[in-house]
């Protein structure tokens, strides 16, 4: 109990706040309220130019206030948390409450989270600077002594250190510290006339003593690597193709195809494509994905949600059937089930909504060899940016930024800037082989939903999937 | 904050930054004030209203730069934030193109109205937005056909914002800003899927709005013409690209454009100034003096006064996008860092009339992901539309690519339409393009 007093200190309040602010008078005692309260501080480094000539550094500090009706939301956020201004915020988000109030989200009597997936001996902030600019002095200069074709490299060092405190009227109440650190670097090279750029992110729930774990030498050659293969590149044919997905960062495909689609705000709205399809086998028995907050120092992984439901793992597609959505406390009160941690927001500006944490698939009976000898003509997917999905019509998009041409059975040439799309059901169905190399990709994945960013995580083993629409320029 | 303190509050931190050691310093204070309503099912779904506040502070040591943002105005709090942000600028490697922008760039008349903030802001109540959001719904479920699920949508704004640089430079921004939208889910059960409609409106003025029952219907009408959607034969197709998408494929030719793209090598367009990059029909002016344009400022981020100019004249590319740190690298003028107000020419044929005059080809309703490799030119993206046979929609399509190389893309545009869309910082019209790679089945 010493620890959540330091957090009442920082945010000088204390456990009985939701009572003060709603009382009988302003007749807000049959909704349901949560108060969330956060500060945020950040700092970032730029290298540019072979120089760390530009920084930023912000502290962000505030309270969202929710009153839930049923499962109607008002909101209201304010950045002074006086008592004052949070009677102020209170009184706006319950304009939500109408005349019929009924019970608050979920009945469920909330847990306690001993969770502890991050760890952090040192502050971000309090690591030395000249610590952090020497560290990208030196990846910047191995980036260029690794291939005298670089001309350009720009790198970003940038971390967060979030304090959470979470009082809801159903009588929970919890705390979190999640730090986060994020490296992006962006290189070009040319070769002759030709330039290629591309990208490559690392990112986790650390504390600053994690630089020293940070491989210069690996980090340099990977970057390196991802860009001067696309000197090779060839163009491959467009349309309906067998497609291969890596193991790791190809979990963008169960983020667009049907991560989203199970997020259980659409549900309760009745209008995700995964809507009804409930305990049906929507995929083959190999297939199992789930959605998962316990990872050790992943992007995606958090002790507590924003609502202070604990961190854990949902199974979604087990065996091929479908079992569960993710929920916050609103849906998770709508369908009549326990929340499943998934209730999270970007900050203390925003409502939490039902998001994504690291979501995978779960290995497979196949080998990768396997499956790329069963192929006759198809795309090996290495590399990957960005995807975007429509949850009703269940059409997805991901774009691969390098990969492999398959003919025959055997990588043959690299290809490059690839859209593929598809719809969620039907990808599902036609995943015909799953192999046993799972593995969590650790880039900086940021999801967007109504305005929100959070961070997140994917995984993947090597699966094939029998056909796909592809979209080919390079 | 109160507005009457904002200078108080930037002089102060401008002070304790320079006691602190800063040469030059960029300060803002900004309050935004924005209420949301969404109504679904004829009830208030969801509200927020709030107000933030913020300050900005960007430091100028020698060659060494940095950056800063803070929500507390506590002035204790304050000078111990300056004391640290300094600290860490002194110890950043010097590059002398961080420097404040010349005093010569900034704007002699700051005060000229470009028509971006309207007072009728302050009178729109919660109510009024409720029953307005009420009557988007109502209209979006008055159409016929199999709706699952509308939800209006009304979002308001106002910002006030002070900006003193140290060197010669105040300027105020107060804007505010409308807008509409209506998402509508409806069920195809013969394909067993359920596809979206969605339509929205943004302006500086409540009553540029459209009418309340036009936005409705247009989301359910779009959700309800995707029934039986299905990809199409890969190949070279016609295309014609709805005015309010246009956008996104222009939007690769401007980042391109961007000075820091172009010194940093990886921009397709960085020996292309005064090259033909379109076909010649086309014509692209940045007018940031626009009024009531959604990205009218009468100075930029760097505080360099705004100009009208033309990006792409007949197909020739005439500016890149400057900001003063890449002037000064690049050695090119700088103009300004990111475009505001992106207008494009028009012809005289309605979208219509150019479906009718396609024999064979796809009308593009919607992008969907997909990216371009700036470095290239490169890009693949997913589509959804129509298939036009004979000058008809013949019937809608979906879960395709369009893909190729920007240039080649451009050079391809046969014909501009006569509808600009007027609720973006992008007005385009529709535009008519030939031979694109398409590919499906």
């Amino acid at each position: 109990m010493d620890q959540i007093k330091k957090y009442y200190e920082r945010f000088e309040t204390d456990g009985n706040i939701l009572e003060k602010l709603f009382n009988k008078t302003n007749t807000g005692n049959n909704t349901y309220q949560d108060i969330f309260f956060q500060e945020i501080n950040t700092e970032s480094l730029t290298l540019e130019d072979n120089k760390v000539s530009r920084a930023f550094s912000a502290i962000d500090k505030g309270a969202g206030i929710r009153v839930v009706d049923v499962d109607r939301t008002g909101y209201s956020f304010t950045e002074n948390t006086d008592f004052k201004s949070l009677r102020k915020a209170a009184g706006f988000a319950l304009a939500i409450s109408g005349n019929n109030r009924t019970l608050p989200p979920s009945q469920v009597k909330p847990e306690v989270s001993n969770n502890n997936f991050y760890k952090s001996d040192i502050l971000w902030e309090n690591l030395d600077i000249r610590e952090k600019i020497d560290f990208l002095n030196r990846l910047n200069n191995k980036i260029y002594s690794t291939d005298n074709r670089i001309v350009n490299v720009k790198i970003s060092f940038s971390h967060e250190s979030s304090y959470k405190l979470i009082i809801c009227s159903d009588g929970s109440e919890a705390f979190d510290f999640q730090p986060l650190f994020a490296l992006r670097i962006s290189c070009t090279a040319q070769m002759k006339n030709k330039r290629e750029t591309n990208t490559f992110a690392l990112s986790g729930r650390y504390g600053a003593e994690y630089l020293k774990n940070l491989d210069i030498d690996k980090i340099a050659e990977e970057t390196v690597r991802r860009i001067v293969i696309l000197f090779e590149a060839k163009k491959t044919e467009p349309g309906e193709q067998a497609l291969v997905l890596s193991a790791g960062s190809s979990g963008i495909l169960l983020h667009e195809a049907i991560g989203h689609g199970l997020e259980a705000d659409f549900n309760r709205k009745g209008i995700s494509i995964f809507s009804g399809m409930l305990n049906k086998q929507i995929a083959a028995p190999f297939v199992t994905i789930v959605d998962d907050a316990t990872i050790p120092g992943s992007r995606g992984s958090i002790n507590i949600d924003d609502e202070g439901t604990p961190g854990q793992k949902t199974i979604l597609v087990d065996n091929g059937v479908l079992t569960g959505f993710m929920h916050d406390k609103i849906s998770a009160g709508h369908f009549g089930v326990k929340p499943t941690g998934n209730g999270r927001r970007e900050s203390f500006r925003h409502p939490p909504i039902p998001r994504m944490r690291t979501t995978y698939m779960l290995p497979g009976p196949h080998s990768k060899d396997e499956i790329i000898e069963s192929i006759k003509n198809g795309i090996y997917a290495e590399s990957f940016t960005n995807g975007q999905v429509f949850i009703g019509a269940g059409d997805f998009t991901f774009y691969v930024k390098s990969g492999y041409k398959i003919e025959n059975g055997k990588l043959t040439h690299p290809v490059k800037d690839i859209n593929l799309i598809g719809t969620g059901p039907d990808v599902l169905s036609k995943i015909s082989m799953v192999a046993d190399d799972l593995k969590i990709d650790n880039s900086t994945w940021t999801c967007g939903k109504d305005g929100q960013d959070v961070p997140v995580s994917l995984g993947h083993p090597t699966i094939k999937v029998s056909s796909i629409t592809v979209g080919t320029s390079g | 904050m109160k507005k009457d303190n904002f200078y108080d509050i930037c002089n102060f931190i401008t002070d304790c930054a320079k006691r602190n050691g800063a040469k030059h310093t960029i300060v803002s204070a900004t309050n935004y004030l924005s209420t949301e309503i969404q109504v679904r099912k004829g009830k208030t779904d969801y509200i927020d209203h709030s107000m933030q506040q913020f300050i900005d502070l960007n430091i100028f040591i020698n060659g060494k730069y940095s950056s800063h943002t803070i929500n507390l105005v506590d002035k204790n709090k304050l000078q111990q934030f300056i004391k640290q942000a300094v600290e860490m600028t002194k110890f950043l490697n010097p590059d002398p193109a961080r420097e404040i922008t010349d005093p010569s760039l900034y704007p002699q008349n700051p005060d000229e109205n470009p028509e971006i903030y309207d007072p009728e802001f302050d009178s729109l109540t919660v109510d009024e937005m409720i029953q307005n959001a009420k009557e988007i719904e109502a209209s979006a479920l008055s159409v016929e056909g199999d709706i699952i699920s509308a939800t209006a949508s009304w979002t308001c704004g106002k910002t006030e914002k002070l900006i003193i640089h140290s060197n010669g430079f105040e300027g105020t921004r107060n804007s505010t800003f409308f807008s509409v939208s209506a998402e509508v889910t409806s069920s195809d059960e013969k394909n067993n899927t359920k596809p979206e409609g969605y339509s929205s409106a943004t302006t500086r003025f409540k009553k540029d709005l459209p009418l309340w029952d036009t936005i409705g219907k247009d989301a359910s009408e779009r959700a309800l013409k995707k029934h039986g959607q299905k990809k199409i034969n890969s190949g070279k197709y016609a295309l014609i690209v709805e005015n309010r998408s246009v956008s996104r494929i222009l939007s690769g030719l401007f980042s391109a454009l961007n000075a820091g793209n172009i010194y940093n090598k990886n921009s397709f367009l960085s020996d292309k100034r005064n090259s033909l990059i379109t076909c010649p029909v086309l014509t692209v002016t940045d007018d940031p003096l626009l009024k009531r344009g959604l990205g009218s400022r009468l100075f930029d981020s760097d505080g360099i006064k705004s100009q009208k100019r033309t990006i792409i004249e007949n197909g020739i590319c005439r500016e890149f996008y400057v900001n003063f740190y890449y002037s000064k690298k690049t050695g090119l003028y700088p103009t300004t860092g990111r475009p505001s107000n992106i207008l494009m020419n028009t012809g005289n044929k309605t979208p219509e009339q150019m479906i009718k005059s396609c024999d064979s080809g796809i009308f593009v309703t919607n992008f969907i992901g997909g990216n371009t490799n700036l470095t290239t030119g490169d890009f693949s993206m997913g589509i959804q539309g129509f298939l036009i046979e004979n000058g008809e929609l013949s019937k809608p399509v979906n879960e395709m690519n369009i893909s190729g190389n920007l240039l080649d893309f451009w050079k391809n545009l046969v014909e501009i339409g006569n509808d600009p869309f007027p609720y973006s910082s992008v007005r385009c019209p529709s535009c008519m393009f030939d031979n694109i790679d398409i590919s499906g089945l």
